[in-house]
């Protein structure tokens, strides 16, 4: 149930960040996180500007754009132009004139990433560099001192990330214990404790018996925020909300009064799920990455906007979005210049999406402080499945997340989807998908 | 960011032959606001020409009686008259030059003369389809138009009753096409072939840029406007549009002197590219005089070849700049200069980041635009040949000789400066989202003389 008196909300009071849960509803919370250099607000969503620059957009526009805080890169940044180049510019706050908050992830993702480049062992990561095949070590101390260099308001633990798609039980046991011996290491290695915030980051894989273990050796060390780390990487939709509701569980799961940070997720559903599970931080590329390649976030799903279907819908993106680019452009002029490959066009989407990420986490937190969050719940997902085939794996999060979705989603897919392959003849899986395109319309939706 | 341009953004210029497909005539006809709109330009006026500056769409192959052929983005596409005046009417452009027949700088002069008569004679139907086109029409399909906002359909209502009460091109400047290669008779026989005629607001000086020799020029532009035979009166009340002749400020400078007032560049576009910061001076020390040394008055940095710079400009690849915190030229206020350093935009080039052609771009337009403010200003105080004294000063050996006794006996005079001054502005090809790059001035009253008493010089120049 809802809890809105003052003295029983959550917080927490760390030598360089304070959280404040300022309202619930549920499972999900409204928070503001007061770090160095800003104060932002939760549910948050942060543009990734790996190599110093969220690709294409000045530090003038994320501001318009209202980002509270956005991502570095440990590792690109360390191979150029150097971390300690960056902090004779000021750090990076001040090499690249952001003044609000900054986070770095460690380079433990990029032992995914780059995987085939990288030798994981206890002592850390040696990396062969995809610019000019030199090698790095990265290990614990080396991070958190690149990281101290870099100067963010949130550094993150390098941990060991298995990518949750091996099928190798003992790797992700290894993993999830040398993430804790990691993390003691980073914790002794932290020069700047009271100006920086180390968060740890929860592995495990998809077993839940090993995500209790991480959650609670890493509670032990008393950090100022936690995050999820090792899911968008492959797994189920099933398996990944089952963890992150794991993670979050008010009994079980990471404190309830600090941060709670699920890594990798940006699609805008997912943002969704797991805030009603209880997250307040994502990062993604995929608003930068997927603008690049034309398409355009909106309520109903996605545009492709390279489709010939948009050369003459002189239509806004999205007409609930009052970003300069909904305001002053149409979908056939970003078709036109998405086509020919105009670098600006991938600006002008990059802009109206992370727009769209940062109205998205302002409703939710405006729906969850005015108490109707589960009526948003429910009108963001008619808009997204107005079929009613809101997939399952949705569903269930939301029921596990007290938000009853009757009314919304139907038991058997609405008449004329046929997706479901139960009233009619069986259906080849290409044709159910093709059916289900049909349904939804010329909009595409989401892929899961 | 085309807001973000200091000093402020003239006028923006576009080529028709971009728009003859993705987005074509029938889509932007549908789309019902024209360019400015579609594009999201905002306030400035557009010119149309029939030429983008960054490529050269001309010469794939050979042009006929009838149209010209040009490569563009999706490909070839013939384009006459008639399908050239209906993609400017559905563009609504302030202004827009009318179908050229172009020719490069090394044609024949049997190929010069065709140019010529083709040219002169798609002026003729371009200028009856212009007043086709500004007859009110009738109501088309605009229901698609501009959905969305009320804001946007109270604009979209707007523009269906102001279509409904004139044409599109109702109100639009028609600049007729000037060819003529590279022989100054020729110019002459064909600018006198068009010479004044209703209709024409002005001119525009085409095939320039296609190889000449830059000190060649004066005497091209020369030919052209006073083949045309107009009385002083009548010439003072004309604009004259040069494209391809801005290769750099010296070029810009040049073809102001000989009269040019809108100039559409590339120049921008090209060093932004190579990953320079434009860094000339603009202002001349004060109280400077011919045969003082140069001595930047405004700011300049220098040239360095240690960091790859030249006077002109400097390039942000060079090692020297990983650590320097500055702006990019001190002194100069632009977006880039005021808000990030050397070092930063150093790092975006070598990380291969967008931003670092957005911060160039941004910055060099700033600069072009600023160069141009100081030329009008120049020219509105009466001392234009003093300033163009002190810039051809900062060269070891200039680009074009100045013909003794030549007083600036041109279309410069007192005026307040910028008063009429439009600015051209480069777009990107047919995509406008692209900063634009800016150029000279105030179109002002005409002195005694014709447009411009300059003798062809021999070519004696060095590009340092």
């Amino acid at each position: 149930m809802a809890s809105t008196s003052a003295s029983a909300l959550p917080s927490s009071d760390s030598p360089a960040l304070k959280f404040k849960v300022v309202a619930t509803q549920g499972r999900a919370r409204s928070s503001r996180m007061t770090l160095p250099h800003y104060t932002a607000a939760t549910p948050m969503f942060m543009p990734v500007g790996t190599q110093g620059s969220v690709k294409g957009l000045t530090t003038a526009q994320l501001t318009e754009l209202d980002c509270h805080v956005i991502l570095g890169n440990t590792y690109h940044l360390e191979n150029r132009p150097g971390s300690e180049l960056v902090a004779e510019m000021g750090g990076l706050h001040g090499f690249i004139n952001w003044q609000r908050g900054m986070l770095t992830d460690s380079g433990g993702f990029q032992m995914v990433s780059l995987l085939h480049l990288a030798e994981i062992t206890e002592r850390g990561v040696t990396f062969q560099s995809p610019i000019d095949g030199s090698a790095m070590l990265l290990t614990p101390e080396q991070s958190i001192a690149i990281q101290n260099r870099l100067g963010a308001d949130i550094i993150m633990a390098l941990d060991d990330v298995v990518p949750t798609t091996t099928n190798d039980p003992a790797r992700f046991e290894e993993a999830t214990h040398r993430t804790t011996r990691w993390i003691d290491r980073c914790i002794s290695a932290h020069s700047r404790p009271t100006e920086q915030n180390l968060f740890a980051i929860v592995q495990g894989g998809l077993d839940t018996r090993l995500r209790q273990i991480s959650i609670q050796q890493l509670m032990e060390r008393d950090l100022p925020g936690y995050a999820i780390g090792g899911l968008a990487g492959g797994e189920s939709k099933d398996d990944f909300w089952r963890v992150v509701a794991q993670c979050t569980h008010p009994q079980t799961g990471l404190p309830a009064g600090k941060p709670r940070y699920v890594m990798g997720i940006g699609y805008p559903l997912d943002i969704v799920v797991c805030s009603a599970l209880g997250a307040d931080m994502f990062d993604s590329v995929y608003p930068t990455r997927t603008a690049r390649f034309g398409v355009a976030l909106v309520p109903e799903g996605v545009l492709k906007l390279k489709n010939a279907a948009h050369a003459k819908d002189f239509r806004p993106l999205d007409a609930t979005c009052d970003c300069m680019v909904c305001k002053n452009y149409t979908r056939a002029y970003l078709h036109n210049v998405v086509t020919r490959g105009i670098a600006s066009a991938a600006i002008l989407v990059t802009y109206h999406n992370i727009a769209y990420t940062q109205a998205l986490t302002r409703r939710m937190r405006a729906a969850i402080e005015e108490h109707r969050f589960p009526d948003w719940v429910r009108d963001y997902l008619r808009t997204m499945f107005p079929a009613g085939d809101v997939p399952g794996w949705v569903r269930d999060a939301m029921a596990e997340a007290g938000v009853d979705l009757a009314g919304v989603a139907t038991e058997q897919p609405a008449a004329g989807a046929g997706a479901a392959a139960d009233t009619a003849a069986p259906k080849s899986a290409r044709a159910e998908k093709r059916a289900a395109g049909r349904a939804r319309g010329p909009v595409g939706a989401t892929e899961t | 960011m085309l807001a973000a341009v200091t000093p402020p953004v003239q006028g923006v210029q576009l080529s028709v032959m971009q728009f003859m497909e993705n987005p074509d005539a029938a889509t932007l006809r549908q789309y019902g606001r024209g360019a400015a709109a579609f594009l999201a330009l905002g306030p400035h006026p557009l010119l149309a020409s029939n030429r983008d500056p960054t490529m050269y769409e001309y010469g794939t192959r050979p042009a006929t009686e009838k149209e010209v052929h040009v490569c563009i983005h999706s490909g070839g596409h013939m384009v006459g008259p008639a399908r050239y005046m209906d993609t400017v009417a559905a563009l609504q452009p302030d202004m827009y030059v009318t179908l050229c027949d172009e020719i490069t700088a090394d044609s024949r002069p049997k190929r010069i003369a065709t140019s010529a008569r083709r040219t002169a004679a798609w002026l003729g139907t371009c200028l009856e389809l212009a007043v086709q086109h500004s007859q009110p029409q009738p109501q088309q399909q605009q229901d698609a138009g501009a959905e969305g906002t009320a804001a946007g359909e109270a604009k979209a209502a707007a523009a269906r009753e102001a279509a409904a009460a004139a044409g599109p091109l109702s109100g639009s400047l028609a600049l007729a096409a000037l060819t003529g290669g590279a022989l100054p008779a020729e110019r002459a026989r064909a600018a006198k072939a068009v010479g004044d005629r209703p209709g024409i607001a002005g001119y525009a000086i085409c095939g320039l840029g296609t190889g000449e020799d830059p000190a060649q020029r004066p005497a091209l532009i020369a030919a052209s406007m006073e083949g045309l035979g107009l009385a002083p009166e009548a010439a003072a009340g004309r604009v004259v549009f040069a494209s391809g002749v801005v290769g750099g400020p010296d070029e810009l400078l040049e073809a102001v002197a000989a009269g040019v007032d809108l100039m559409d560049c590339a120049y921008v576009a090209q060093v932004t590219t190579g990953g320079y910061a434009l860094t000339f001076p603009l202002r001349p020390p004060p109280g400077w005089q011919p045969g003082d040394a140069p001595g930047a008055g405004g700011a300049g940095a220098g040239a360095d070849v240690a960091r790859g710079s030249d006077d002109t400009k400097m390039n942000l690849w060079a090692t020297a700049y990983r650590l320097d915190k500055g702006p990019l030229l001190p002194g100069c206020g632009c977006f880039a200069c005021a808000r990030h350093s050397r070092a930063y935009v150093h790092h975006l080039l070598n990380a291969h980041e967008m931003l670092a052609e957005v911060l160039l771009e941004a910055h060099n337009t700033s600069h072009m635009n600023a160069f141009c403010q100081a030329v009008r200003e120049a020219i509105a105080e009466g001392r234009f040949e003093q300033y163009r004294a002190w810039f051809r000063s900062l060269r070891s050996a200039p680009l074009v000789d100045m013909a003794p006794g030549a007083a600036g006996a041109k279309r410069r005079a007192s005026g307040p400066a910028g008063a009429d001054g439009e600015a051209e502005v480069e777009a990107e090809a047919g995509a406008g989202a692209a900063p634009v790059d800016l150029a000279a001035g105030a179109g002002a009253e005409e002195e005694a003389g014709s447009f411009g008493r300059r003798q062809a010089g021999r070519a004696k120049w060095v590009r340092v």
